[in-house]
């Protein structure tokens, strides 16, 4: 071993200082904050920097060490409620008794029944997956996805791989939508002022009704439409305009991305959509832009952001500018927390130093204009491969500025292209509800048209849009669940889902993209939007199919018609239908004004609104999966809460938990406050999408009627994102917001192993780039030197043989900003259950691959580092060693295996696993579900029972389906019987929209996931204890500028 | 006396799940319709994929469709009693519920497909179905019985072409037997799985 201590630059996780070194209880926030430096400091020795899961743990609370110190949170192993495994044995034996054994009874049921198709579906063979392309809207674009369906049973979402955006990658929302599809809360029945009818007396009366309105032409017949852009419905509301032509269309979303659009009128002249190119970005600047998390196009954004985050290609860097820690924010390489409204001044100040004639630099403090200064550098060394975006929070002169800057650098066509906006005939944001609530109040409005997403609950608070339609004396809402708006609605008509009917629509690119339904709607109730667009035609009903065939046999002409439908419909999308790049100019000379446009900033304490990264705005409240999911940053699930910084929760006195009282423009919201680090001072940031009435049982919090808070109810017209003027009251309330990753640590002192090299116990790895380069070996070394350690575990004997594989995994922490979309995915592809807020609070969370986030440095400037983690199957695994039922052991390829049936529940294995990966049944969690939740489930993979262990399995049904495809080949001669590279896909792998995750056979030195490992940035997690994992984690390398981290050449990171 | 009994009953216990009866085997089951393998088979020597469809593509062999028994019954003995069932199920396009007999654990994950493309033939597992009246399970089923072929394939195996052959016999000699099963193993590259997850996911 020749690597001294000192000469070590990695950061590496730090293990819990002792317990003498916690701070003594004082009252007041601001006396832990500089007790809480002081620990910092302690524990941060010359190997690296300190890494933490929570500000309690940072500070090492009184309460934080008590909870730590067993290794399964409270409540872990309390003996569950109901019928228990010995109850169920007595009863056995006593009805075994009653029966007789001696009575012939067979081990197997014996009138189970086959059901035979009358005609069989073309190309459908019983078990054998099939793929169909489709799409599902967000806001008005189409994301192009392929779903997997056993027998016409839709159970699993994936990106479409042939669509230029989607690449065969989603998101968390995507994967998750398909239990919309199943949802047992899905509205099923038309409602006439919330009485159940049939739609047939919807129809009855509503079809005449409009025949009186085209006296007038449809004067006082409006439409609030979800924002879309498909040419089948603008054709069928075309013809809507000939038979109405006075009727009048609105479009609305409560996250409208209009300010892009807006943005790029004001800087070029004309409305356009920017696409930005982040394999081209040598240097990206964003103005609250978390591009890798939010947008249609984020997907594209995180593939290619992230293939320039390998030390072995030309790095890039970004620099963060945001009020809330983002998604986005934890790839940062440099972050900057301002307020939101301090957004543009930053622009502005960028512009100047940038050069941009005719912007002035503001006044900053010192530090921030040095930020702003070094950033600028970059970005003029960078030319045209660097580049401004913002965010669409932001309004649209900060857009204009942007890409003045990047046209001054001259990125305009290499790192940024326009193309015309895809929503580009209404506008979509608060304007448009204006002008619908204007004509309401003045009785201009007789007949109402709601697809948009439920404006009772979206829509700004002042807008009173519930008292509005109240004036309208017939409003017709179409919606998938029975929210708030079909409660006040006239007339409801349940919706289809995306998979149970025809349509189109454009991606965000242009592209024509085509949804195609997997199943026939599970209910007969619901009507899709096309066929309720019809009966404002007065014309014969036509299903969804034909309206959508109709409409692109009028629009390319009969001539081949059918030979380019089936191809259209089988790719899913239309080749080349992307708008064309747009030449834009200008954006310097619009500068001046842009700045003009600024919003004042204001001071005060300022109220910022998030679109949830876990529910959206809403839309996907009714989604168990994604409730459950962590919020990325704050790891919170069932909930919302105001974040707010450490300093600001020093100076208003709260802590977490707390709940305060938000008071802004005389409206007052309840909230639990979370403490969230290197949230911006001054700032309260609160996620949109919950407290929606109306919840479902098992989707309530504890003491209320819903989930979370409603944050719309402060969201005003001239704030829909964020505002100065909020008043904080505390109150004596608290309550306890759900954390996952508190409970499964891994940390734990150093083992005397490795302290020799180093005081801090390496899991989630950083280094800088500049040291990588120089030291690369160095680096890694203390690491790979652990795997000659002595250990208690036998080696395996090494498993050869023909055919058989090694599988392993390799995960790129540098890839990752913890967007769960690979977590949901496992979820759905396993039949991992949702198992609610009171057992995620008992460390009873069943999710098989988790998100840990670890933050690092200052409390108040804290970055981040995300790790997605699930079973690492170890070649001498601790957990096979104290099994003893012989449920969890090894494969000849390298697997380690959980054997279900043989698993009698004595939790020896969770207990001996150092990585806190495997997951146990304490309930039923399964069974209860309703007959079309049962249909979601992936029938490749056994749904578990209570009492059971189970864990990651490398998707071993994917595996067996590769090999069987794969042997059968090779018996009929064809190709060799080992299964290629490539072939197993795992299910968050194909999620990743980033490829941070890779799988393979680690035997072949040829594949991805050889190389991978090969690679100097890979280890092994935990590698001290011997435990030779097979997936392996590799270091995520960060890009920081050295004018900014001056000790970053020589020294040790950052402290 | 308190050893012996619960001794007894525990082997007992183990004794008869080890019984073709607790195993379902020898069974024949009453079938919504009285179909007759003897006579499809034997008679007049349909072969087993006609019906059964895709158990060359995928895990299961596929139950035929009411189309399929209608392709040749629209023509021949359209005026049959027994086929009462199978008209009236086809003209009112409603699925036939047949008795399932080979009834594997739902843990158990089996497909057809690689078993019948690697030379194992249905005989193997299915026995003669061709002197079936009512189709019954022959074969226990049971993990060991699965186990005992995967360690040993060979004497299972037959040339792909007889895979549906009901007669087809290995040679007769030992030593011709064992040069078969070599020169089969090698040519469908057959190296059976014994790992857990080969069978449970």
């Amino acid at each position: 071993m020749s690597t001294k201590p000192d000469a070590m630059k990695l950061n590496v996780l730090a293990s819990q200082p002792s317990v003498d070194a916690a701070p003594e209880q004082k009252d007041g926030m601001d006396v832990l904050l500089e007790t809480g430096r002081a620990a910092a400091v302690e524990s941060e020795g010359a190997h690296g920097k300190s890494y933490w899961r929570s500000i309690e743990e940072k500070l090492q609370t009184p309460e934080f060490l008590e909870s730590t110190r067993g290794e399964f949170p409270v409540g872990a192993d309390l003996p569950p409620s109901g019928v228990v495994r010995r109850d169920f044995l007595q009863l056995l034996g006593a009805s075994m008794a009653l029966a007789g054994i001696g009575t012939a009874c067979s081990t197997r049921p014996s009138d189970e029944r086959m059901v035979s198709y009358t005609k069989v579906p073309d190309s459908l063979a019983p078990g054998v997956p099939q793929h169909y392309a489709s799409a599902l809207d967000t806001d008005g674009f189409a994301s192009a996805i392929l779903v997997q369906a056993y027998e016409g049973r839709p159970v699993k979402i994936e990106g479409n791989p042939e669509h230029p955006i989607a690449n065969g990658a989603t998101n968390t929302f995507d994967q998750a939508r398909l239990m919309d599809l199943y949802s047992p809360h899905r509205a099923r029945s038309t409602r006439h002022k919330n009485k159940d009818v049939a739609y047939n007396t919807f129809t009855e009366q509503f079809v005449p009704h409009l025949k009186s309105l085209e006296a007038d032409g449809g004067a006082k017949l409006h439409f609030l439409l979800a924002p879309h852009a498909s040419p089948s419905l603008m054709g069928l509301e075309e013809r809507i305009r000939q038979r109405f032509p006075n009727a009048r269309f609105h479009s609305w979303t409560s996250a409208s991305r209009e300010s892009l659009t807006r943005g790029a009128e004001l800087a070029f002249g004309r409305p356009l959509d920017p696409h930005y190119d982040f394999s081209q970005a040598d240097v990206v600047f964003s103005l609250d832009a978390d591009f890798l998390q939010r947008g249609p196009e984020a997907v594209r954004h995180m593939r290619d952001f992230s293939a320039r985050r390998d030390p072995n290609g030309t790095f890039n860097r970004l620099y963060q500018v945001e009020s809330t820690f983002s998604p986005t924010g934890v790839l940062a390489d440099h972050r900057l927390r301002v307020r939101s409204a301090d957004v543009a001044t930053i622009a502005q100040a960028l512009a100047a130093a940038v050069g941009v004639t005719g912007v002035s630099a503001p006044s900053l403090s010192a530090e921030q204009q040095k930020w702003v200064d070094a950033a600028a550098a970059d970005l003029r060394a960078a030319g045209l491969k660097g580049v401004v975006l913002a965010g669409e929070r932001q309004p649209p002169a900060v857009h204009a500025l942007a890409h003045a800057i990047t046209e001054q650098l001259g990125g305009i066509g290499t790192t940024v292209r326009f193309t015309e906006p895809v929503l580009s005939r209404f506008a979509t944001g608060p304007s448009s509800l204006q002008t619908l609530a204007q004509a309401i109040q003045a009785g201009e409005v007789d007949t109402l048209f709601i697809s948009a997403h439920d404006p009772v609950y979206g829509a700004p608070v002042d807008l009173g849009f519930e008292e509005l339609l109240k004036k309208v004396p017939n409003t017709v809402y179409t919606s998938l669940f029975e929210d708030a708006t079909a409660r006040a609605a006239t007339w409801f008509v349940p919706a289809t889902h995306a998979l149970e009917a025809w349509g189109d629509n454009r991606s965000v690119d242009g592209t024509i993209t085509f949804t195609q339904p997997l199943i026939n709607p599970l209910y007969t109730g619901v009507r899709s939007l096309p066929e309720l667009y019809a009966l404002f035609l007065a014309e014969p009903y036509r299903s969804s199919y034909q309206i959508l065939r109709d409409h692109w046999l009028g629009e390319t002409g009969a001539a081949g018609f059918q030979a380019r439908w089936e191809i259209w419909v089988q790719k899913g999308f239309q080749e080349n239908s992307a708008y064309p790049e747009v030449e834009a100019s200008g954006a310097t000379g619009a500068a001046a004004r842009a700045v003009s446009q600024l919003p004042t900033v204001k001071e005060g304490l300022e109220l910022n609104f998030r679109v949830s990264d876990q529910i959206g705005d809403g839309r996907y409240f009714n989604n168990p999966y994604l409730q459950e999911s962590p919020e990325p940053l704050t790891k919170i699930v069932w909930d919302n809460a105001a974040l707010v910084s450490p300093r600001t929760a020093a100076r208003l006195n709260v802590k977490t938990n707390d709940v305060v009282e938000l008071v802004y423009r005389g409206k007052t919201l309840e909230a639990p406050v979370f403490i969230l680090p290197s949230h911006a001072d001054e700032a309260i940031t609160v996620a949109l999408g919950y407290g929606q009435t109306g919840a479902f049982n098992y989707l309530r919090s504890p003491g209320s009627e819903t989930v979370g808070f409603n944050a719309g109810l402060l969201r005003h017209q001239d704030a829909v994102w964020f505002d100065s003027g909020l008043e904080v009251r505390t109150t004596r309330k608290t309550y306890e917001l759900v954390q996952t990753q508190t409970a499964w640590s891994m940390e734990e002192p150093v083992p005397e192993a490795l302290k020799p090299l180093s005081r801090v116990r390496p899991i989630a790895l950083e280094a800088t780039l500049a040291s990588w380069k120089s030291d690369a070996k160095k680096i890694n070394e203390p690491l790979r030197h652990l795997t000659e350690r002595e250990s208690l575990l036998k080696p395996l004997p090494p498993k050869t043989g023909p055919g058989v594989q090694q599988w392993g995994m390799a995960i790129d922490l540098g890839r990752c900003t913890g967007c769960n979309a690979c977590v949901i995915a496992c979820q759905v592809e396993n039949n991992i259950p949702v198992v609610g807020r009171d057992q995620v609070k008992r460390g009873r969370e069943m999710t098989w691959l988790r998100m840990d986030r670890y933050f690092s440095g200052e409390l108040e400037d804290a970055r981040a580092v995300v790790q997605a983690i699930a079973c690492v199957h170890c070649e001498r695994a601790p957990c096979e060693y104290v099994c003893p039922v012989n449920a969890t052991v090894h494969s000849e390829e390298g697997l380690n295996v959980m054997v279900y049936n043989r698993c009698v529940g004595t939790r020896y294995c969770s207990n001996n696993c150092p990585y806190k990966v495997r997951r146990f049944n304490y309930l039923h969690y399964s069974t209860g579900k309703t007959p079309t939740e049962r249909m979601s489930m992936n029938p490749d993979v056994t749904v578990r029972a209570r009492g059971i262990m189970e864990k990651c399995t490398y998707c071993v049904q994917r595996i067996q389906r590769a090999r069987i495809a794969t042997r059968k080949a090779a018996a009929g001669g064809e190709g060799s019987s080992l299964i290629p590279d490539g072939a197993v896909v795992t299910a968050c792998q194909q999620a990743c929209p980033s490829q941070a995750i890779v799988f393979g056979d680690v035997a072949d030195p040829e594949t991805r996931v050889s190389k991978l490992h090969a690679d100097a940035r890979s280890y092994r997690l935990l590698n001290d204890l011997g435990t030779l994992p097979r997936t392996r984690h590799l270091v995520r390398i960060n890009n920081p500028n050295p004018a900014l981290e001056p000790e970053a050449p020589s020294g040790s990171d950052h402290h | 006396m308190l050893v012996t009994i619960p001794a007894l009953a525990l082997g007992g216990l183990m004794v008869w799940v080890r019984m073709p009866d607790a195993n379902n085997q020898f069974h024949p089951y009453e079938q919504p319709v009285q179909f007759d393998h003897r006579h499809h088979v034997a008679d007049e020597g349909i072969d087993c994929r006609y019906c059964h469809t895709t158990v060359e593509d995928g895990p299961s062999a596929g139950i035929p469709s009411t189309t399929v028994c209608m392709s040749c019954h629209a023509q021949i003995w359209q005026k049959s009693p027994y086929l009462t069932e199978v008209r009236e199920k086809f003209f009112n396009d409603l699925p036939i519920r047949w008795v399932r007999v080979h009834n594997l654990p739902d843990h158990v994950y089996f497909d057809h497909s690689i078993h019948v493309n690697k030379g194992v033939g249905c005989v193997s597992c299915h026995g003669r179905v061709d002197q079936m009246g009512a189709i019954e399970q022959v074969a226990p089923l049971t993990m060991s019985w699965c186990l005992d072929c995967h360690r040993n394939p060979g004497p299972n195996l037959r040339p792909v072409e007889e895979i549906t052959s009901t007669t087809w016999t290995p040679p007769a000699e030992a030593e011709a037997r064992t040069a078969l099963a070599e020169t089969l193993m090698e040519q469908y590259d057959v190296h059976p799985r014994v790992s857990c997850e080969t069978c449970h996911r």
